[in-house]
């Protein structure tokens, strides 16, 4: 050992603050992009843990609930369980003579002019109001017939949709396929963008002009027919749709990651790397591609609800996520459909989505303002 | 000048044969045609349709008819709609999209560009931060949202007007459509209108007319000749956009426009209207990237049309 081996060891180490640190420091004092990151934690967690607790399957079919409205009330309520007795009676072909409640069930009798079949007692158990029914009495050779039956009680705090589904779980679905969708597109677009820009930018010469060229032609296509042809091609299929979305949306950030490629190939540190005969692709893994990811970072966080938005906006026309799979742009265009009866049904996914859009933005907001350096 | 038109538009050229030229191949290769449907046509009946449609061709002699076609302004016939050639559903179609577009831009234009200004002359106090909150609102709530949400305050509560329907344009039919379509766009040249005032204010020529005591009218005209500069580059292709028909906004508001051709057209395989569409708008982007570049010379006495 050296002596100034002995040195380095000797000195104290200074924690300088990095980059990310400072900039996490000054995400933390935006107070818009903190609620944005609480809201969107909040969101996503719902999106992704609540179907799994919630009590109701997102594609089970209530027939008897169709657009009830919100509300934190048990279904069926008293009036509406002898309205559904009655209706299971009429099924049977039966009279209905006395409801009367037994504990958390009813007792029913009905009578007929024929005998009554006691296996018909089933169509109160395929209700989805009833269950356990049970025949106790039975008189006048099974004209007269007194059956037992408890009430399920079911609970549709945000409602049910017109094919009586459980809203609050479609809707935590349908949060979950967006974001999904979101962070999936935005994906693959960063990961064409960045290694077509870095590559582009740093081969520079007649490589990036024809690349870059290629980037501007498949920007003069119309977005809309873009995405309507990938969509025919591949289908309705969910997977392959956020590929194409990605695929489409991967220009900007080819041209943002170009530029800043541009300025950094000059940097000392990359022409140093240059002279050490570090190969092409080392130098853009090593200091290209790492050195544009502040900038990257940011345009992610403003792509992911530009993507959620596509994703809704096509599924709104009919394009996108297929039934009984949704996503937050199916759940308004059926509300907008049902818009007289049940504002509700649109009311409840818009204040989602747009929850959803406002935390992205502002956290990509402050992101920008955080890993600007011109700030500093 | 003109000449620098004539040589834009001679540019333009490429850019748009290359734009049909990619189009025309990539609906064609996808699968599926025109005349497919639930139940498959007779082979007879197949065959004749196909012939007068010219599509049993091989697919670089139709290319180089559609082609020659359009540079005589023949758009063909639509596959879908059989009784009408694209032209006729875009002389139809076009002055709807064009009514609607034309009228959220000018509010647009008017009201983002007052808001904007008022915001920066009155920066990070009550007016700045409301006009902020308005503008983040309007980017970030989807005009599906609002669309559905106005219709039913101004629609069914209040029953003030109309839920949809085109009605020929009838003013009342025309208020909720041009609504919806222009927040958005008023949001977005607030914030653009904003940031420039902000930036022209401190440049030295607005100083020097401050440091001579101008009055604030003077300064104002000052101010707003440079910092019209962002907006009007925005404006290019969002009036591209505008009048060439918004998707959404149609299908909502049932409004007989340019902007369902698209969807419809690419879903049952209408070659025709799809690339009638793609040309239309391309030359729609084109025009008005044009018309932004004159304007910027006309400005900015510092860009010179070369």
């Amino acid at each position: 050992m050296t002596a100034i081996d002995d040195a380095v060891a000797a000195t104290p180490v200074v924690r300088g603050s990095s980059l990310w640190t400072e900039a996490r420091h000054r995400l933390m004092r935006n107070r818009a992009a903190v609620v944005g990151l609480v809201v969107l934690a909040l969101i996503a967690a719902l999106a992704v843990i609540g179907p799994l607790v919630s009590p109701h399957d997102y594609d089970k079919v209530y027939s008897d609930y169709v657009k009830v409205g919100p509300g934190l009330a048990a279904h069926p309520s008293p009036e509406q369980a002898q309205e559904l007795a009655r209706k299971t009676a009429s099924r049977m072909r039966a009279q209905v003579d006395a409801i009367e409640p037994v504990g958390d069930g009813l007792r029913i009798s009905l009578s007929a002019t024929r005998p009554i079949d006691d296996r018909l007692a089933v169509y109160f158990d395929r209700s989805d109001a009833f269950a356990n029914t049970r025949v106790i009495e039975k008189a006048d050779e099974g004209r007269k017939l007194v059956i037992e039956t408890t009430i399920e009680h079911a609970y549709f705090p945000f409602g049910t949709d017109a094919n009586g589904r459980d809203m609050a779980t479609r809707i935590l679905i349908g949060a979950r396929i967006s974001l999904a969708i979101g962070l999936l597109a935005s994906f693959v677009a960063l990961i064409i963008g960045v290694t077509w820009g870095a590559t582009a930018g740093y081969l520079g010469g007649r490589i990036d002009n024809l690349m870059m060229r290629i980037v501007d032609i498949l920007y003069s296509l119309p977005f809309i027919f873009f995405v309507i042809m990938l969509v025919v091609f591949f289908g309705r299929n969910f997977v392959l749709m956020f590929l194409a979305v990605g695929a489409v949306e991967w220009l900007d950030m080819a041209r943002i990651v170009r530029g800043q490629t541009l300025s950094l190939k000059r940097q000392e540190y990359v022409q140093a790397a240059e002279a050490m005969g570090v190969d092409t692709l080392g130098i853009l893994k090593r200091h290209i591609i790492p050195n544009t990811l502040g900038t990257v970072i940011v345009f992610l966080t403003l792509l992911v609800p530009r993507v959620i938005l596509i994703e809704s906006f096509m599924s709104f026309l009919g394009l996108g996520v297929q039934e009984p799979l949704t996503s937050l742009g199916v759940l308004i265009a059926e509300g907008a459909k049902s818009l007289q009866e049940a504002p509700f049904l649109l009311i409840f996914p818009s204040v989602i989505l747009v929850g959803m859009l406002f935390s992205l933005n502002f956290i990509g907001d402050g992101l920008r303002d955080a890993l600007d350096p011109k700030d500093r | 000048m003109t000449g620098y038109v004539l040589r834009r538009l001679l540019t333009a050229i490429p850019t748009l044969f290359v734009i049909i030229t990619l189009a025309f191949f990539l609906i064609r290769v996808a699968p599926g045609g025109p005349f497919d449907l639930e139940r498959p046509l007779e082979a007879k009946v197949m065959e004749n349709l196909a012939k007068i449609y010219q599509i049993d061709q091989p697919l670089w002699r139709q290319y180089l008819t559609y082609l020659t076609n359009l540079m005589q302004g023949n758009f063909g016939p639509s596959f879908y709609w059989r009784d009408f050639t694209v032209s006729d559903l875009f002389a139809r179609a076009l002055p709807v999209s064009i009514k609607i577009g034309a009228s959220a831009l000018t509010i647009a234009l008017v009201v983002g560009s007052l808001l904007g200004t008022l915001a920066a002359f009155r920066q990070n106090r009550v007016e700045d931060y409301a006009v902020m909150t308005l503008a983040t609102a309007g980017t970030t709530i989807p005009n599906f949202v609002v669309a559905p949400i106005l219709q039913l305050t101004f629609g069914l509560w209040l029953a003030w007007l109309p839920v949809g329907g085109w009605n020929d344009g009838a003013l009342r039919n025309t208020v909720l459509p041009v609504l919806v379509l222009s927040l958005p766009q008023i949001a977005i040249v607030a914030r653009l209108m904003r940031a420039s005032v902000i930036e022209t204010l401190r440049s030295n020529h607005i100083r020097t007319l401050r440091a001579n005591g101008l009055s604030t009218a003077v300064i104002l005209r000052h101010t707003l000749r440079g910092a019209a500069l962002p907006v009007v580059s925005y404006m290019g292709p969002a009036a591209a956009a505008l009048l060439t028909g918004s998707v959404v906004i149609e299908q909502i508001f049932s409004i007989p426009g340019v902007g369902r051709f698209f969807v419809e057209g690419a879903l049952n395989r209408d070659y025709t209207l799809v690339m009638g569409t793609v040309v239309l708008i391309a030359v729609f982007v084109l025009v008005f990237n044009l018309i932004v570049d004159i304007l910027y010379a006309v400005l900015d006495p510092r860009v010179r049309l070369e």
